[in-house]
């Protein structure tokens, strides 16, 4: 390490870094260097001081805040303050601590401001969790976004995060989760919705949806019969309902259970629903079950 | 009632009681080290008198407080607009002072303290533009042209 390079040159080269590559790695290389990168401050606060500050602040302040220089965006970006993460909907999915039953959501402030659509022009945006906040969104039209590349798809539908959500268009019902709901156990995020938004909002696409075991997508005709349980890799998620109230719990699931699932191929598609809806409900051992098909 | 004598960075002795100074976790933790009150003034070698005068009028105020909860993820850190009264009036300092209080409330450990100033700074922030937010703390926008538009293009959804 070239650490008889002057501090005011080190600068340059780190005005040429990211942040995560500076304030992450760089600034463990050796004292020198921590001292250096440790030492940057704005009006005299250094940045974990900083990021104390912007614990207090909302989402769309977090926005402005990192709108307003390269060190500010970055102390917001990458934070790991668990109270910036949570309001920028950053957060890790909890698998092993299931959340406590009366616990509160925030919903993504996205699904106030943008629309989604298709026909007939207003949709409902439901995402059905206990004691969410405005859980009920009219939507109207989808926007010019980047799916693929905007921000803020990558974000948590809510905080604290959760693997499902249930979609209501029109007539329609769809229970969504996460792409990588069932086999990262990753949380739902604005793109899945936003993905299952558009599949719902197609005519030719009016059944549920629930990302199956074996990654391929699995149509279903009757959504209501998957609402309570969905297993994946060697968890099973529990939704339960008492009283109005909902609640979802993770569990570990048997291996010789799952392995029935990946071995499993089906070639017609109403043999495959039907299927897949006995299969998943056996899984869990969900039998006797009151359902229609 | 014990007394201990605190010095500032610019070797100015004050008198403080030691429950009042004892509201700071790095002057208790000394104080515990030495096992009796100490003769000798303690030195503050980062906090210059008037900031120390500041902090321990705030320390007098809250002598009282019961101790800061453990749990860090309470509801009561996340909302920046909750400070007491008294507390609100306190910080009704110029910038460079607010920002000397808080430095000065970190390095003493002085957790409630440090938490009311960044509440402060907090509700300073809250409902400005970047470029508001730029000016009220001289901040040099150093974006490029090109990320100042990609940026704006990502958060034009949510100024509608």
């Amino acid at each position: 390490m070239a650490v008889n390079i002057p501090p005011e040159l080190w600068l340059k080269i780190i005005s040429y870094l990211t942040y995560e590559d500076v304030h992450f790695r760089l600034i463990n290389v050796n004292k020198f260097l921590h001292r250096l990168i440790g030492g940057f401050t704005i009006h005299r606060l250094p940045l974990a001081l900083w990021e104390q500050v912007f614990t207090h602040l909302d989402y769309f302040t977090l926005l402005n805040v990192a709108a307003s220089c390269r060190l500010f965006r970055g102390c917001v970006k990458y934070s790991k303050s668990n109270e910036i993460k949570a309001a920028t909907f950053r957060e890790q999915l909890l698998l092993k601590n299931p959340l406590p039953s009366d616990t509160k959501f925030k919903l993504h402030p996205a699904f106030k401001c943008l629309r989604i659509g298709g026909r007939p022009s207003r949709a409902l945006l439901r995402i059905n969790i206990r004691d969410l906040e405005n859980p009920d969104v009219e939507t109207a039209s989808l926007r010019s976004l980047d799916i693929d590349n905007h921000p803020i798809m990558s974000e948590n539908i809510t905080s604290p995060p959760v693997q499902l959500y249930e979609l209501d268009y029109g007539p329609s019902k769809t229970f969504g989760g996460g792409a990588g709901t069932f086999t990262h156990s990753q949380p739902a995020t604005v793109r899945d919705v936003f993905l299952d938004a558009q599949r719902v909002t197609d005519d030719f696409c009016r059944g549920a949806y629930l990302t199956a075991v074996n990654t391929e997508y699995v149509k279903f005709n009757n959504s209501h019969t998957f609402s309570e349980y969905v297993a994946l890799d060697c968890h099973r998620i529990v939704k339960v309902v008492e009283y109005g109230a909902i609640t979802l719990k993770i569990e570990l699931v048997a291996d010789s259970l799952l392995e029935t699932v990946y071995n499993n191929r089906w070639d017609d598609e109403e043999e495959n629903e039907r299927n897949a809806e006995l299969l998943l409900l056996s899984m869990i051992g969900a039998y006797p079950y009151n359902h229609e098909v | 009632m014990s007394q201990i004598i605190l010095l500032s960075s610019d070797n100015v002795e004050m008198k403080v009681d030691k429950e009042v100074a004892e509201r700071s976790i790095l002057i208790k933790n000394m104080l515990e080290d030495v096992g009796e009150t100490p003769d000798q003034a303690i030195p503050i070698p980062n906090v210059n008198e008037g900031v120390l005068r500041k902090v321990i009028e705030w320390c007098e105020h809250h002598r009282n407080d019961p101790p800061p909860p453990a749990d860090e993820d309470s509801d009561s850190r996340k909302k920046s607009t909750d400070i007491e009264e008294w507390d609100q009036k306190f910080m009704q300092v110029d910038q460079e002072m607010l920002f000397e209080i808080i430095l000065a409330a970190n390095y003493l450990d002085i957790k409630p303290l440090l938490d009311v100033g960044c509440k402060t700074v907090a509700n300073m922030i809250k409902g400005k533009s970047p470029e508001e937010i730029r000016k009220t703390f001289n901040i040099q926008n150093d974006f490029t042209p090109e990320e100042e538009d990609q940026i704006r293009r990502e958060n034009e959804w949510a100024e509608e």
